[in-house]
């Protein structure tokens, strides 16, 4: 049995913080405390906690929170935590916004009494985001308290080694009445708008229901989960317009999850094409345009993810898709 | 039926285009061509292009997107695209100019010379358009912006409507940049002219301060929170002090402003059309017309001075030569272009009442100025004082609650309130609560002109003033206008860099307030 993390003295800690932050922000402009909302998230085995570090503390400037990171170090020998705070004074301000955050370092026989002592320490009243970046601690029994926090459970499916088995598993745990959220569904978001933009001509949208090929190019040699959230989406939408389309999934460039999408059918050929890692083409029968489409990182995709209130029900509908056509 | 397919038909059947995602993806933009009068000023290149590339370049606009520039230059389709390439890649701010996002926009920019008062122009406009729409499947739809001098606004309506370009087989809308007229009886032969071939829904006249993030945060602060509406009327608040300060002078504008003057120029419409958000009632719906409703209540029920009461409840300034941190300044007078004698002023401060039952005898402050100490645009409400003092006179007289909606520069929202200071004894002292909106959501906010520019396109005229609004706020500054046309003021009567005349200091005193220094 590890010793115990007291969540009393941690928030006394933390009430400590903010009166020494206070005493030292009287001599200049002063100091801001900012809480949006409570995000945990916790740096498994597989993660390099120090760049989990770094995405929540970029993510903070869009979403002032009470952080609080569990790390799971095999070497520690007992359960620790510290608080510290995350500041950063705003462009042309006087005042210090500042962010509190709690690191709690546990060893894999404390997880569950780590997750257990996250409960009391959540802020009251605001809501809850729990990022688990790799999926295989989606499976993991001793974060069962984590999980039924209640917030938002977000996690990245590509990431996992069976992306397959990752997304099955979310749909498990939606159909268990769990806001979930993936950020290889977020990665999608840039490539949707762009196709959302062509149907919105309703010249082109008339025109959708005589689509009836659609073809994805995906990066690696498997189908990348967003390439096949796409697809579903896709095919939802074109289904919807009064269409049918047969799809088909290739390999593309390793480094893009989507590197391309094509519909075709009678008279209508709309085609989006990364051109370089950072810009789209978009043409539709033969007019083209091309747009920014900026390479996403665990922050951009949160910082989006954050930002939405559940239920996503289009990405609720395409997960079901994307689970239905893996059986 | 199981919880995905319920979900399906949720999304497939309250959603006329399928691929239309309200909860994630930005709402449509409809495709159409963006017709510039005057595309070779200064709004264009500094403000209309920017905004419109900064657009194209959040994937705001559709792949068909175009515009067409009109001026008197000659010039042809590529040096126009040259030309405003220069100019967005100097005027863009807060964001990259990407050389290959530019060379897809540019492909929609189009250049047309002409004479904006020959009907041969639109002649051509019109067979343009149709070749532009043709190429770029714009569906008909067209937006024509305005941005010439006010005295041909008339002859571009005029123009258009001869040429049959008010309707078509999209939607045809008039944007039309402020001033709106120089009086009650200018602007309300302005609005005739153009309603002659434009109906009044299809009209839209820009003030780029509705645009601002935070004037429109005033609405979601007003009316999504339940707390602070009980306490905005005359039983709770005591006073409201609208400020629009600039540290600047005039930027060579000295020759527009000398015919302007700060009550044309910021009171009549920003200030006025602020005071309307943070004093209407709320609506109903957040469609267009049940907000420009409440606004033009709200501005139709702000008392008219008489002209003997100007000289009580308003204060004219203009601003002299100066020293600020070190820097010398010249006065207005000495600014090129304006009259050495001129009578214009460069500050305007003024106290309306509001005649509805909740604001009846609630003063509300506005002032505004050139040359200020700094640049700051706010609102304070200031609250009555706790009605009696449990603490004993003896702890001083307590500090109202204050609340500060601010606007620029640092956008947020400050509730001042009493706190007891720690330690022995019961001591009081003011403490501010803060929300500061870059902090909370960190984004770059966008420019008010991609807001207004969007709105437009999408036809939401949430933003835009309407007829009966502007003439409203006519009315309320004529008198003002009137009584200060006639008087010979001492200028200049304040410092560049001083917070403005005595006159003005001296208004809020006959009521026992002050001004606010920012």
């Amino acid at each position: 049995m590890t010793s115990a993390v007291q969540p009393d003295r941690v928030l006394r800690e933390l009430a400590d913080l903010w009166v020494s932050l206070g005493k030292e922000g009287e001599e200049g402009g002063g100091v801001l405390r900012a809480c949006a909302m409570t995000l945990v998230s916790v740096a498994g085995p597989e993660d390099d906690a120090q760049e989990i570090g770094e995405t929540l503390a970029g993510l903070m400037r869009h979403h002032p929170s009470r952080m609080i990171v569990l790390r799971l170090e095999p070497a520690c020998g007992e359960l620790a935590a510290r608080v510290f705070a995350q500041c950063w004074l705003p462009f042309g301000g006087r005042r210090q916004i500042c962010c509190e955050q709690i690191e709690i370092r546990t060893p894999p026989q404390g997880l569950a009494d780590a997750a257990a002592a996250v409960l009391p320490l959540v802020a009251a009243d605001l809501p809850v985001a729990v990022w688990l970046r790799h999926p295989s601690l989606l499976e993991h029994r001793d974060l069962n308290a984590l999980v039924s926090l209640g917030g938002r459970l977000i996690t990245d499916s590509a990431r996992a080694d069976e992306p397959d088995r990752a997304l099955r598993r979310l749909r498990e745990l939606r159909n268990a009445g769990f806001p979930c959220a993936d950020l290889a569904w977020t990665r999608v978001t840039r490539w949707r708008e762009l196709v959302a933009q062509v149907f919105a001509n309703p010249a082109y949208l008339e025109r959708a229901a005589s689509l009836r090929k659609m073809e994805v190019w995906h990066g690696g040699a498997e189908p990348h989960p967003s390439a096949r959230y796409l697809a579903a989406w896709l095919a939802t939408c074109l289904e919807a317009a009064g269409g049918g389309v047969e799809t088909t999934l290739h390999p593309g460039p390793a480094e893009s999850s989507i590197s391309r999408v094509s519909l075709r059918g009678t008279g209508m050929h709309v085609e989006l094409e990364k051109v370089d890692a950072a810009l789209v083409e978009v043409r539709v029968d033969g007019l083209s345009n091309r747009a920014v489409l900026p390479p996403s990182s665990d922050r951009s995709l949160l910082d989006e993810e954050l930002r939405l209130m559940p239920p996503d029900r289009s990405f609720l509908a395409a997960l079901d898709r994307v689970c239905a056509t893996l059986g | 039926m199981d919880a995905s397919r319920g979900e399906l038909l949720w999304w497939t059947v309250s959603l006329p285009n399928p691929f239309q995602d309200l909860y994630r993806l930005a709402s449509p933009v409809p495709e159409c061509v963006v017709v510039i009068f005057g595309a070779n000023g200064d709004l264009t290149k500094r403000k209309l292009l920017p905004a419109l590339y900064r657009l194209s370049y959040e994937r705001r606009l559709s792949p068909g997107f175009a515009i067409l520039g009109i001026s008197r230059s000659p010039m042809g389709d590529e040096a126009f695209r040259e030309k405003m390439r220069d100019a967005v890649a100097r005027h863009l701010e807060d964001s990259p100019f990407e050389a290959e996002v530019w060379e897809g926009f540019a492909k929609g920019l189009f250049y047309l010379a002409g004479d904006l008062f020959t009907a041969e122009t639109y002649t051509r406009l019109r067979a343009r358009l149709d070749e532009i729409e043709a190429a770029r499947r714009t569906g008909g739809n067209a937006l024509f912006y305005l941005s010439t001098q006010p005295s041909q606004y008339e002859a571009v309506a005029r123009g258009l409507g001869e040429a049959g370009l008010a309707r078509g087989r999209g939607w045809r809308r008039l944007v039309v940049e402020k001033p709106f007229g120089r009086d009650f009886a200018s602007a309300r032969q302005l609005s005739r002219s153009l309603q002659e071939f434009f109906p009044e829904s299809e009209v839209y006249r820009i003030d780029h301060y509705l645009g601002k993030e935070t004037v429109q945060n005033i609405l979601a602060f007003r009316f999504g929170n339940g707390i602070f509406e009980p306490l905005w009327n005359r039983r709770y608040v005591n006073h409201v002090q609208i400020t629009a300060a600039e540290s600047i002078g005039l930027e060579g504008r000295g020759a527009y402003y000398q015919e302007a003057g700060a009550l044309r120029d910021m009171i009549q419409n920003h200030l006025l059309q602020v005071m309307a958000t943070v004093a209407m009632e709320p609506c109903a719906t957040f469609e267009p017309d049940a907000v420009r409703d409440e606004r033009a209540k709200l501005l139709r029920s702000i008392r008219i001075l008489k002209p003997e009461e100007v000289p009580t409840h308003a204060a004219a300034g203009q601003f002299g030569p100066g020293r600020v941190g070190g820097a010398e300044f010249h006065g207005f007078r000495e600014e090129p272009g304006v009259d050495p004698e001129s009578q214009t002023e460069t500050y305007a401060a003024a106290t309306f009442f509001v005649d509805n039952w909740r604001w009846a005898g609630v003063p509300f402050y506005i002032r505004t100025g050139k040359h200020l100490p700094k640049r700051v645009s706010e609102i304070a409400i200031q609250f009555n004082e706790a009605p009696h003092s449990v603490f004993g006179p003896e702890r001083g007289r307590l500090a109202p609650n204050l609340l500060v909606l601010r606007i620029q520069p640092e956008e947020g929202i400050s509730l001042k309130f009493q706190s007891k200071k720690p330690g022995a004894g019961m001591q009081l002292r003011p403490v501010s609560m803060d929300f500061n909106y870059g902090a909370s959501f960190g984004d770059r906010s966008p420019a008010a002109y991609e807001t207004l520019l969007l709105d437009a396109i999408r036809g939401d005229a949430t933003l835009y003033t309407r007829q009966d609004m502007v003439e409203a706020s006519w009315k309320v500054v004529e008198p003002i206008l009137q009584v200060w046309g006639e008087t010979r003021f001492a200028f200049p009567n304040y410092a560049a860099g001083s917070w403005g005349p005595a006159a003005a200091d001296e208004m809020l005193a006959r009521r026992g307030h002050a001004w606010r220094r920012p």
